[in-house]
């Protein structure tokens, strides 16, 4: 199987800064804050993947650690 | 929107039939007990669903054979099985994995004969998962002190366990594996209709050298299971199957102090936002709810779409079904099998009946139904309201309600608005809304753009009518030990 090395899509930051909604807490994601892009694959049925920005508090948080 | 392309005229596929030859069927099968097979006294036929076509004689096991059953596994239980270490009891469940592997066309076949499923998900879902589960306990065989840290855990004793017949192997593998893996003894009664992968099995257990006694196999209707639940040497009850039934043991087994898992009957919400990919959601949907004709406990059988996709949502979903291929369970193009039995077929019809009557508006794409065995057409019902009995009842057949929300609170409320809460489905982009809706649900299992997801390794259960205590992952072991702590 042809495994994807790599996908590139663009952030888009709005006039004040947000960069989007955290994918697990839902409130905003503001430039200059800690924050991570993440990819989400689908599983079944296969599909493009989720992108998506989160707090990075929160992406530590999903870690389960 | 991008349009919908038209409908071919024709689908016709070239059939693909799986060979049956590979399948040796005895004319007659006993019961498995003390690794040994028993004449029976009383026996039944089996039946192919999909053209009625009589497979074997299966016995009807009586209460003194039960008993005989009972006796075989409490001797095994006490003669080694229980005292064997860990590592040991381990090596034979990998040699039953191995072998289900290596078998696993045979098996593969055989259920789809015997149940009416599309030989493309018992080849694909049903032979691979059993083996997984067999792998997967075979794991924690020798790590159950590491699994349960100070509690010193110890087998139950003599496991009965009473399967379904939706996915008859798997649920065997479901049952057994965890209750050998834990040092007990196993008297297993497979569903009427389904017999034969559990007779099959039989031989996997001679194959893999089990010692005589530690899984007894009896056949037989309801009277059989009633007489293994009353057993006065049985320890723990495992059940899969309605809730009408579950309820029954409970009763039975009240004050007894035999322990006691139920796995019962669903009616799951599979909920679509408006921000979801829509063509995945419609293919998860259809996996839902078609998946094995509908005959599965946690089928997505109540979809709530927002308002705001519901027509794009119920075009595209009318326009999959159109391409779904009915027919020969044994055919590898096919999507969706023959009905169970006709005890089941004339519940689906009477359920889809009332639908119509209570004035819900059906949707059944055309397609030529086989003449003989069971069959029924994939069915999508809309202008449902939340009181019918199509939204309210377990169907077990390929029926879809179709229910609106506007609000994640009004799709929570609407979805827990049921006696059952075994699964559900949410279909959204976003990660916080999933895990918002997720705490909300009263379901055992939530799957996020997905549906009918299974693991070895993942807890599987329910809430309210749909049962109680887990199977798979680590909690599917703590049901068959007990504790000194």
């Amino acid at each position: 199987m042809k495994k994807k090395l790599h996908d590139r899509w663009e952030l888009k930051v709005q006039p004040d800064g947000t960069v989007g909604e955290c994918y697990f807490c839902g409130v905003s994601v503001k430039r200059g804050e800690d924050f991570a892009v993440m990819v989400v694959e689908r599983v079944e049925p296969k599909g493009e993947p989720i992108h998506a920005v989160c707090h990075g508090a929160c992406a530590e948080r999903a870690k389960g650690l | 929107m991008t349009e919908l392309q038209p409908i071919p005229d024709d689908w016709t596929y070239a059939p693909a039939p799986e060979g049956r030859d590979i399948v040796t069927l005895q004319p007659r099968y006993g019961l498995y007990v003390g690794g040994q097979w028993l004449e029976p006294s009383e026996t039944y036929t089996t039946l192919a669903p999909r053209d009625e076509e009589p497979l074997a004689e299966i016995a009807q096991a009586t209460e003194e054979d039960v008993d005989r059953a009972v006796t075989a596994a409490r001797d095994a239980f006490a003669n080694g099985w229980s005292s064997l270490p860990g590592s040991e009891r381990a090596k034979y469940l990998f040699r039953i994995a191995r072998i289900l592997q290596e078998r696993a066309r045979e098996f593969a076949v055989l259920e789809s004969l015997n149940g009416g499923k599309p030989i493309k998900e018992s080849r694909d879902v049903d032979l691979p998962l059993a083996a997984a589960h067999f792998f997967y306990y075979a794991g924690w065989a020798d790590k159950l002190e590491y699994a349960f840290p100070n509690r010193r855990p110890k087998p139950v004793g003599v496991a009965g366990q009473i399967i379904p017949w939706n996915f008859p192997l798997l649920m065997l593998a479901w049952k057994i594996a965890p209750a050998l893996a834990c040092g007990n003894t196993v008297v297993l009664k497979p569903a009427e209709t389904t017999p034969l992968t559990a007779l099959l099995f039989c031989d996997v257990l001679r194959q893999a050298e089990l010692p005589p006694g530690v899984v007894n196999i009896i056949t037989g209707d309801g009277r059989t299971g009633a007489a293994l639940v009353d057993h006065a040497g049985v320890d723990k009850i495992a059940f899969t199957g309605s809730t009408d039934v579950g309820k029954l043991i409970q009763r039975r087994l009240a004050g007894t102090g035999k322990k006691l898992t139920l796995e019962l009957g669903g009616k799951a919400a599979n909920i679509v936002f408006d921000d979801c990919a829509l063509d995945q959601a419609v293919e998860g949907i259809v996996n839902g709810i078609y998946f094995n004709q509908g005959h599965v406990c946690c089928a997505g059988s109540r979809l709530f779409a927002q308002e705001s996709i519901y027509e794009p949502l119920v075009d595209k979903l009318k326009h999959r079904l159109t391409t779904l291929r009915v027919g020969d369970p044994l055919d590898k193009n096919t999507d969706v099998g023959a009905i169970n039995s006709r005890m089941q077929l004339e519940k689906i019809e009477e359920l889809v009946a009332s639908g119509r009557e209570e004035g819900a508006e059906i949707y059944q794409p055309p397609c030529r139904l086989p003449e003989k065995g069971y069959w029924f057409a994939p069915t999508v019902f809309t202008n449902v309201a939340q009181s019918y009995r199509i939204a309210q009842e377990e169907i077990f057949g390929p029926v879809l309600s179709v229910l609106t929300f506007r609000t994640p609170e009004e799709a929570v409320e609407k979805a827990n608005n049921t006696p059952y809460g075994l699964s559900a489905g949410v279909w959204t982009e976003k990660g916080s809304r999933i895990l918002w809706m997720a705490q909300r649900m009263r379901a055992g299992v939530v799957w996020a753009n997905t549906f009918n997801r299974f693991d070895p390794t993942s807890p599987f259960g329910g809430y309210k009518e749909s049962g109680f205590g887990r199977e798979g992952g680590l909690h599917g072991l703590e049901p068959y030990l007990t504790f000194d702590e």
